[in-house]
């Protein structure tokens, strides 16, 4: 059976600016659907692999294809687009700390001119989902680190997007909070969305047993399905 | 552009201009100077065309004759003044004549003329007062005047018009020189302001860039928000040039009668939409200078 990729690296290189090399011929294949850990330690080039699947950067050599489009050759005016596709999720959650929850999620939805009588219930049904329907008025600085991250996701979310990347949303969490972060991102994966979760968290890891790619100073060193954090301890 | 999101974008604009105040207050500040003087200037050079051109319309040249002419030279000097292409009307003024006109204006302190009517003691001479085609021939008209025989001296307006045009460029290079100096002052304001502006917004930029809003709707509210600082800007020394123009011709006309001055209808129009568009004109200028810099989207 011939399945879709979403994200394909074919020998990926990422060399700075300054010269340093991020990414060394990385290779691998995520197809619609999967829930797929890149794991490594700090520096390992986790950020490098999620800022070109978003289209933040390009690779410096090899290929990289997103959502069937080739992210090097991709023109500048087309990437707005292209990233509305995906909802991206931050370690540091990035509210807007002036504006309510439900105004926070309704920008990401004003921004790209959906229309105003769409907004509410998008936004509600977002909020529904992420447990947080009843905190609709309140301001980002009221909430536990754990509510403030659902409701990035809940923003990460409510357009529906095809895939979903996080990159260490746990990583400001305690373990009970963060679990709760990933079943989150497990529902919405199980609802259709591909999710790619970048973690330095053992535990979540070898508890989920999903697929899990290694990262270590620019190169993969694994690629394995129902993974743990690491083989031999 | 949906009406909607151009609101968004204004409101945006707005709500940036007030949580910069101090900075908006500055930029909005020196375009008020900026487009004050360059108001004043537009007003006073209009009024010194209109000006020079009154003068121009009335002015004549005034040939004096000297004493030894006879009356017979004097028919052929006039003939020959007739002849030139650029004399429209030539009017012949004896001594006499110039003695009663001047009789005339003197009124009151007539009496000092006493004495000085008869011929032999009457100390003005007889002249040829010589209209030309065109205003601009005047100084030619003069020149070949002062050739004739028997013409002594020539006098024409056009020399105070002249003068008045040095004066009145004079003015300008400086008020120009300011006026640009100002200008610049004035964009760099905006577009510091506008920098700002985008620094204060960078999470919201980060978050908009994350989500997909293209280039332009990012770029948009800073771009209206630069031309809102110029155009507020441009405001009040529109209302202000406008409403005290109108009383200064109201004065004038009172009391300097004799003096023309533009009338406001003439006028007013064409400054309202000068300083308008230059106020916008800084306002864009600024903002885009500040988001080609600092605005990488
Ligand atoms: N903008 C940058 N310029 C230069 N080097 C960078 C830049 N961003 C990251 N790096 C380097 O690339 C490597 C990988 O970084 P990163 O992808 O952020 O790692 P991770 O997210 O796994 O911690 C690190 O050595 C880091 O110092
Ligand atoms: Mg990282």
């Amino acid at each position: 059976m011939q399945v879709t990729a979403i994200i394909q690296f074919e020998n990926a290189f990422k060399i700075y600016p300054n010269g340093a090399e991020a990414l060394k011929n990385i290779n691998f294949r995520i197809e619609k659907g999967e829930f797929v850990f890149l794991v490594g330690s700090s520096g390992a080039g986790k950020t490098t692999i999620i800022k070109i699947i978003s289209r933040e950067l390009v690779p410096s050599k090899g290929k990289v294809k997103v959502l069937g489009k080739d992210i090097a050759s991709m023109k500048r005016r087309d990437v707005p687009h292209f990233r509305r596709n995906m909802g991206l999720v931050f370690q540091d959650y990035r509210l807007l700390n002036d504006r309510s929850i439900y105004e926070n999620i309704a920008f990401a939805l004003r921004v790209i001119e959906t229309p105003e009588r769409e907004i509410k219930r998008k936004v509600m049904e977002a909020l529904d989902l992420v447990g947080l329907k009843n905190k609709a008025k309140v301001k980002p600085v009221e909430l536990s680190g754990g509510e403030q991250q659902r409701v990035s996701l809940a923003r990460a979310i409510v357009n529906k997007p095809s895939l979903i990347i996080a990159d260490e949303p746990t990583g400001n969490l305690d373990p009970d909070t963060s679990t709760d972060i990933v079943n989150l991102l497990r529902v919405i994966n199980l609802r259709g969305a591909t999710v790619i979760m970048a973690t330095h968290d053992k535990e979540i890891v070898d508890r989920l047993r999903k697929r899990v790619i290694e990262i270590e100073g620019g190169i993969m060193t694994r690629d394995e399905l129902k993974g743990v954090y690491r083989h031999e301890t | 552009m949906r009406p909607r999101t151009c609101i968004y974008f204004i409101g945006e604009a707005f709500k940036s201009i007030y949580r910069n105040g101090w900075m908006s207050l500055a930029s909005i500040g020196v375009v008020v100077i900026t487009l004050f003087l360059l108001g004043s200037f537009m007003l006073l050079n209009h009024n010194l065309n209109f000006l020079s051109e009154d003068i121009k319309s009335q002015i004549e040249v005034i040939a004096f004759v000297d004493e030894s002419v006879t009356r017979s030279e004097l028919n052929d000097l006039r003939v020959e003044i007739i002849n030139m292409s650029e004399a429209q009307e030539v009017k012949y003024v004896s001594q006499e004549e110039a003695f009663k006109r001047l009789k005339d204006q003197l009124g009151e302190q007539g009496y000092l003329l006493e004495g000085y009517e008869d011929g032999e003691n009457n100390p003005l001479r007889s002249s040829f007062e010589v209209k030309s085609q065109v205003p601009e021939d005047v100084s030619n008209l003069a020149r070949q005047m002062k050739m004739l025989p028997g013409i002594d001296r020539v006098e024409y307006g056009s020399e105070v018009v002249d003068r008045l045009f040095t004066v009145t460029s004079i003015i300008n290079w400086v008020g120009l020189a300011f006026m640009t100096a100002l200008g610049i002052s004035a964009m760099f304001l905006i577009a510091n302001t506008i920098k700002l502006a985008v620094f204060s917004r960078r999470q919201e930029i980060m978050i908009m860039k994350a989500v997909g809003a293209t280039d332009w709707f990012i770029r948009w509210p800073f771009v209206i928000e630069g031309l809102m600082l110029g155009l507020i800007g441009s405001l009040l020394p529109l209302v202000g040039l406008y409403v005290s123009y109108q009383y200064v011709v109201e004065w004038v006309y009172l009391n300097i009668p004799f003096l023309p001055m533009v009338p406001p209808s003439l006028v007013l129009n064409q400054l309202v939409k000068t300083l308008s568009l230059l106020g916008i004109g800084l306002g864009i200028l600024g903002s885009s200078f500040s988001l080609r810099k600092f605005l990488r989207v």
